[in-house]
């Protein structure tokens, strides 16, 4: 995630506030594929991925009128996000796991984009390490979620989880030691090897 | 990987931080320092590294799809007021002029490969302001039944083309039409989906509205039966019509009133018996169910006629349940259909 202001959302986000509706929709096609990533891997589902996204969205749209702009847009949608999955968490029942989602969803659409190290992680590791990911308390996740994958610095983790940063760094701390011994247990050939 | 004993707790979170690029100053000196010195907390670090390494090469997740117009309808109609979010304002514009909001609810039973014969239940909507809901009876089910409700619909003549409907349907997971591509191919948006275990309450709650053999049957032989699927929809009208006319078989249209089921017929779906039985609650005071079923056996009445005989009484909101049945099984699966009926109970 790009800790910068884009002055676009800002200015898209003035657009809505003035009744620009169609600017809305900007931002949406903007951030949802990256949002919906997080959220992946956050409820572990990408059919309850699919509808925090948008309710998410739906619930930013609504409350825009009291943005104010003290936080980037996409730091606010993300605070919104996270606290909706975690409604969203205590709400369901334990949730099937992406693999089932994507067992019944086979042809849907993964990102392309080249990561760094895409191709090197096989689909058995790719469960592996989501399965491990699932085993933490929500919080862990969350905050694990936000600083690997959406490479977001503690400060914006914080902003996001409103969080002190100290606590931020010793949650996460706590969140690490924990994953790898989660994956200790599914990945041991791999984790020793590492 | 060597299990991490840290010796300082606060020590190994710098560690952490350090791994992140985020000590500076004397945090970043102090930590540099013990790592020339402190073996376990240079293996700590580049355990933690391993760790990033291996969540970030986990590959990225798109949606698939743009949610721009789902999100932007939903959004709208999340900032009108409750009332007319249910209501629309139909009385104070008039039903010809109003918007349709309306809720409609799909519920499909596919009892899994090892059953032909699915099961079909009465529907337990999404339950906005939502009085008990007479349930009508059903008949014996054909293959592959869909049931929908359409709730709190403020139908009227022109807009009903406009109007937003939202569809959720049950079925048995992985083992399913692909309401997906059924819902895309007509134009409608699915905007959430969920995943339910029949569990034996909501087993006796589905058996309960149906009373109906074959779901009681299924229900009850389904110790192991899969979770159902909900899924919400949304589209138009017209949308839905579409949608509908992709089954094959005769739709017919009930109405129910103050819980008693099936009493009335109103013929087969159109636009026009839709529109008419909507047409038919202007006058009405009271609120009232449609019950829009599959039904091929059945060729009741006129639609229309029906309705203004009956004058269903309305606060402007109905519910519509529609049933539909895709074609009949083959003849291969009949026989084994009629012998599961055998071990279950007669409705």
């Amino acid at each position: 995630m790009n800790d910068d202001v884009s002055p676009d959302d800002g200015r898209l986000v003035q657009n809505v506030q003035a009744g620009d509706r169609q600017a809305f929709g900007i931002l949406v096609e903007r951030h949802q594929d990256r949002l919906f990533n997080t959220l992946v891997r956050v409820l572990g589902s990408r059919e309850d991925a699919h509808d925090v996204v948008q309710d998410a969205f739906v619930q930013a749209f609504v409350k825009l009128e009291s943005f104010r702009g003290a936080a980037q847009f996409y730091t606010w949608l993300y605070r919104i996000a996270m606290n909706l999955a975690l409604s969203h968490r205590r709400r369901r029942r334990p949730i099937a796991s992406v693999d089932g989602a994507k067992s019944q969803a086979g042809e849907e659409p993964v990102d392309d984009q080249p990561g760094p190290e895409r191709g090197l992680i096989d689909s058995e590791r790719v469960e592996a390490v989501q399965a491990a990911l699932l085993k933490l308390g929500d919080q862990h996740r969350q905050i694990l979620v936000l600083r690997e994958m959406e490479g977001c610095s503690y400060e914006t983790i914080g902003e996001i989880l409103q969080l002190p940063v100290g606590t931020v760094r010793s949650r996460l701390f706590r969140a690490r030691l924990q994953l790898k011994t989660e994956l200790q247990t599914l990945l041991p050939d791999e984790v020793d090897q590492s | 990987m060597a299990d991490t004993q840290p010796n300082d707790a606060f020590d190994d979170e710098l560690l952490s931080a350090y791994v992140d690029g985020e000590l500076s100053g004397k945090q970043l000196a102090k930590v540099e320092q013990r790592l020339q010195e402190d073996s376990q907390a240079k293996q700590l670090v580049e355990e933690l590294r391993a760790l990033s390494t291996t969540l970030q090469a986990m590959p990225r997740e798109a949606v698939g799809e743009d949610l721009r117009q789902a999100v932007l309808r939903r959004a709208e109609h999340s900032r009108l007021p409750k009332e007319k979010q249910l209501l629309g304002g139909a009385r104070r514009w008039g039903w010809a002029t109003m918007a349709l909001a309306a809720t409609l609810l799909l519920m499909v039973y596919q009892p899994g490969e090892e059953r032909e014969e699915p099961k079909l239940a009465s529907v337990d909507a999404v339950t906005e302001k939502t009085t008990p809901r007479p349930v009508p009876e059903l008949r014996a089910p054909m293959a592959k039944p869909l049931a929908a409700v359409i709730e709190g619909a403020e139908v009227f003549e022109e807009a009903v083309a406009e109007a937003p409907v939202r569809i959720v349907h049950l079925t048995i997971a992985d083992d399913a039409v692909d309401f997906d591509k059924l819902l895309a191919s007509n134009g409608l948006v699915r905007i959430d989906r969920m995943r339910r275990k029949v569990t034996p309450k909501l087993g006796r709650s589905l058996r309960k509205k149906a009373e109906d053999q074959p779901l009681e049957s299924a229900v009850d032989g389904g110790k192991k039966t899969p979770p159902v699927v909900e899924v919400l929809a949304e589209g138009t009208a017209e949308q839905l019509r579409n949608l509908l006319s992709d089954r094959p078989a005769g739709i017919h249209l009930y109405a129910t009133r103050d819980g008693k089921a099936g009493s009335l017929a109103f013929g087969s779906l159109s636009s026009s018996s839709l529109d008419d039985a909507v047409q038919s609650e202007e006058n009405s005071s009271r609120p009232a169910e449609l019950l829009l079923r599959s039904d091929p056996g059945s060729g009741n009445a006129d639609a229309s006629a029906v309705a203004k005989e009956k004058k269903l009484e309305s606060t402007g909101r109905i519910r519509v349940q529609f049933m539909l049945h895709p074609a009949p099984p083959a003849a291969t699966n009949k026989k084994a259909r009629s012998s599961k009926k055998t071990g279950g109970k007669e409705g």
